[in-house]
């Protein structure tokens, strides 16, 4: 393994955490 | 389970789940037993409580859907629908590292960072599962 940090990994990670924010912040603008 | 683009994409998340939790290599951070039921503890309650109040608010009109891989998981007004993957990100993630510590034969010092996520992962799902058990004549099943 090629350990921490994996830059495809990392970049992935970075990618997938746009539109989990990008839900988070309009279901909790929903909420108020 | 129905076979069509939110479940493809729901696999190719815990396929990159499993990935990240075997390649990551966290410090090893002892955990107690008692910070992991914390962890799961707050899962739990935050799904069911929290989350859930999504559901209950009074100007919601269309059906409560119970968590399912078919369903998209950014519909506002079906926050579970969201919140199950990301449990099972977390769960997968965890078991995961588990299998490689066991595959590298490392001693276990402690349980690492990664029961964390885990704890809190499974928390969250039985929270879920506590919200549908709790209101089962209110969730749809799609």
């Amino acid at each position: 393994m090629s350990g921490y940090p994996n830059p495809a990994v990392n970049w992935t990670a970075s990618t997938l955490r746009v539109p989990a924010a990008s839900y988070l912040s309009r279901w909790a603008a929903y909420e108020n | 389970m129905l076979l069509n683009r939110w479940s493809l994409m729901r696999m190719g998340i815990l396929a990159f789940a499993a990935v990240n939790g075997f390649d990551l290599a966290f410090p090893v951070h002892s955990l107690s037993l008692g910070d992991l039921a914390f962890f799961a503890v707050g899962g739990a309650l935050g799904t069911r409580y929290w989350v859930f109040r999504s559901y209950a608010r009074s100007d919601a009109s269309e059906p409560w859907l119970v968590p399912s891989w078919s369903e998209s998981p950014f519909q506002l007004n079906q926050p579970f629908q969201f919140f199950h993957l990301a449990a099972w990100a977390f769960v997968v993630f965890f078991l995961a590292a588990f299998v490689r510590k066991i595959s590298l034969n490392s001693h276990l010092n402690g349980l690492p960072v990664e029961a964390m996520f885990g704890a809190f992962g499974a928390g969250m799902l039985i929270g879920m599962k506590w919200a549908v058990m709790s209101c089962k004549d209110k969730f749809t099943k799609t």
